[in-house]
């Protein structure tokens, strides 16, 4: 009996041995220095390519096929839970080759990735058209720096989503919010800052206007303790509302969406991409309208990178560059209503037009501190 | 002179019977609210015609249509998943049954030292997050090179279902009295005869319990099947969880979710014919 374990420990460590140190090490091929013409041939040569997004396959099936018909490429658009992947790749890092190519990557998962390195690059500099994307969103995104590492696919915006029937004056002014707030309690809502966006563009927009504004936050790349001292402001806020039971806190964008549809809320902070979806899927009351506050919200948009260990690297920028092209950014504008990240190019679908998007539209505040105001949120508010 | 007081039967049996309505009542009042209200629900969302929403203050949908169904179809490889995951589910249930089949007739009918640890350490892989548990093993799947091939799915859902199908064996085991196996050695039954007339009779509702628990486990897995087997392998709760994401869509989700949700519904309706409740308290509550 001893004997047979010792046996199966044996060929068990064996195996892993053998397996594990038997990835042959292959010469990088440096596409960083290459002519695009060459990258294009190197692409073909690859023949292949595995692109991951974790909504939209309208849009992202019929671009592949379109990409496979151009150059022959065979791609494979593999759309699934965006958390999920982000794991997948961070436990394939260390892997000489993993299984996906190229990724979209959203403000939730971005810091995570750019900190741990899983993106090949710079890519910014050679993949023709990038310099026509939205400048802000090619430098930050959510806060983050994403040193050209990444190249925007589409922005998107938060704003107010209210139901006509019952806002007849959708407030502009952070005076005007919280007026109605008082006025109408727990129909305003917003989501929870860890589980959605949309939360974390109330908190940021709340700390601006309670906590002396957010100028003083711009271009720190590390926390000032001193800086937020002065957030117990915002936090004694939220608390007043939670205890006079003024406001709604969801769980995440979307039930915010759900919520507002099925009446039980007339106000809410949403992303425009989700309500989009919202109104094309029937699970959004028709005459429900978004609009950007003069106060602002924040916006940013999503991303796109090419990954370390990608098996098919020239593949991949080929098709990210692809996906920039004005046509694919028109063809994606008209498919899952996200806005384009071109700036040289005009969609028709938008529930937010770039007029509002670029006078009300504010910048995420520098990562450090939004992922502080996240976490102070929780035990300053939720757990009190 | 004491009256002696006599129960009127028909009165404490009458009283029984309608304590017995009142609970069954009950009991299918809150089977209605837990079950068929949410299935109901996936119903009525997978079918909401996109042009005309279902919002706040209609009951139910004002038009019903197909295009949620369509769309599934057509943007997913919805059809691809479900052929692999119903290509891999029997097969992963097969290969448990082997594994566990002795493992638990020596949990349950051997003593040995550790034999109590080695009940809760089986259990290990339900007890912790499924994300750490597939990130964890993919790891070793990598080094032996089962990420990204059937077998390695294969085994990677035997191994979730196994805890399922050695409890349940293992209480199945435990439960069947020494005194008939005794007795049916006194009456001359060979080795082959006791397991064939005494003990796989008594362990078949555990087995059946423990067969469906798997099959079942493996349909719905999705942690390690996503982190060993995609892009190559697409499974069911892969589409289900990209709908139910970041960007939830209620419509294209309750799709997938019925898709998922009714051949698991018949199964437990066909479990439900061969089991016997106690055995499946036995399952569940010994140990």
């Amino acid at each position: 009996m001893k004997k047979s374990a010792m046996l199966l420990l044996t060929v068990v460590v064996t195996v892993t041995f053998v397996f594990g140190a038997s990835h042959p090490v292959k010469a990088e091929t440096d596409y960083l220095s290459m002519s695009w013409e060459q990258v294009v041939e190197e692409a073909k040569k690859e023949g292949s390519l595995t692109f991951f997004a974790w909504w939209g396959e309208e849009y992202w099936k019929t671009a592949g096929k379109q990409f496979e018909e151009k150059y022959g490429i065979k791609t494979t658009i593999l759309i699934a839970d965006a958390d999920a992947t982000l794991n997948k790749v961070l436990a394939e890092k260390d892997k000489d080759v993993g299984t996906i190519d190229a990724m979209l990557i959203g403000g939730a998962g971005i810091k995570t990735a750019i900190e741990a390195g899983i993106f090949y690059g710079p890519i910014q500099g050679i993949i023709p058209g990038a310099d026509k994307l939205d400048p802000k969103l090619s430098t930050i995104q959510e806060g983050v720096e994403v040193k050209g590492f990444v190249v925007p696919i589409y922005r998107n915006q938060t704003g107010l989503l209210y139901n006509p029937d019952r806002v007849n004056n959708p407030p502009q002014t952070w005076d005007e919010l919280v007026a109605w707030i008082e006025a109408n309690p727990k129909q305003f809502s917003f989501c929870d800052p860890s589980k959605g966006g949309s939360g974390q563009a109330f908190v940021q927009t709340a700390i601006g206007y309670l906590a002396g504004g957010l100028d003083k936050y711009r271009g720190d790349t590390e926390l000032d303790p001193e800086k937020v001292k002065n957030w117990v402001d915002a936090w004694a806020w939220f608390n007043r509302m939670e205890e006079e039971g003024l406001v709604t806190i969801t769980g995440s964008n979307n039930e915010s969406l759900t919520r507002l549809n099925e009446g039980e809320i007339s106000l809410a902070v949403a992303w425009d991409d989700d309500t989009f979806i919202a109104f094309k899927k029937g699970m959004m009351m028709k005459q429900a309208k978004l609009y950007i506050p003069e106060m602002g919200l924040p916006g940013g948009g999503d991303t796109a990178g090419v990954l370390k260990n990608a098996k098919n690297k020239a593949a991949a920028l080929l098709f990210l560059a692809y996906l920039i092209e004005p046509d694919m950014q028109l063809q994606m504008n008209n498919t899952i209503g996200s806005y384009l990240a071109r700036t040289d190019v005009t969609g028709k679908e938008a529930i937010l037009s770039e007029e509002e998007r670029q006078k009300y539209g504010e910048a995420w505040i520098p990562a450090p501190y939004k992922q502080h105001f996240i976490q102070e949120f929780v035990k300053q508010v939720l757990m009190k | 002179m004491d009256t002696i007081h006599i129960p009127d039967y028909r009165l404490v049996q009458k009283r029984r019977k309608a304590f017995r309505t009142f609970f069954a009542i009950l009991l299918i009042f809150f089977l209605i609210i837990w079950v068929g209200v949410p299935v109901v629900m996936a119903v009525l969302w997978s079918l909401v015609n996109p042009d005309y929403p279902w919002s706040y203050p209609q009951a139910f949908p004002s038009h019903l249509s197909f295009a949620q169904w369509k769309y599934v179809f057509d943007f997913t490889e919805i059809i691809r998943a479900i052929l692999t995951s119903y290509s891999i589910a029997p097969v992963a249930t097969i290969l448990t049954f082997f594994l566990a089949v002795p493992t638990s007739y020596a949990l349950g009918r051997r003593q040995f030292p550790g034999k109590e640890a080695m009940k809760i350490l089986i259990l290990l892989p339900i007890i912790m997050p499924g994300m750490v548990v597939a990130l964890f093993l993919s790891r070793v799947f990598d080094a032996v090179g089962l990420s990204q091939n059937y077998f390695g799915l294969v085994l990677g859902h035997s191994l979730m279902g196994l805890p399922y199908m050695l409890r349940i064996l293992t209480a199945s085991f435990e439960a069947i009295p020494q005194d008939i196996i005794d007795a049916a050695e006194n009456l001359g039954a060979s080795q082959f005869e006791k397991y064939r007339r005494v003990i796989v009779p008594m362990i078949l509702p555990g087995l059946f319990a423990g067969t469906i628990f798997t099959f079942i486990t493996s349909l719905e897995e999705f942690n390690l099947t996503f982190v060993i087997g995609t892009p190559t392998f697409e499974t069911i709760p892969t589409i289900l969880f990209a709908f139910l994401g970041y960007h939830f869509i209620r419509t294209n989700a309750a799709v997938v979710s019925l898709i998922l949700m009714i051949p698991n519904i018949t199964l437990l309706f066909i479990a439900e014919r061969f089991l016997k409740t106690e055995y499946l308290s036995a399952a569940f509550g010994k140990m």
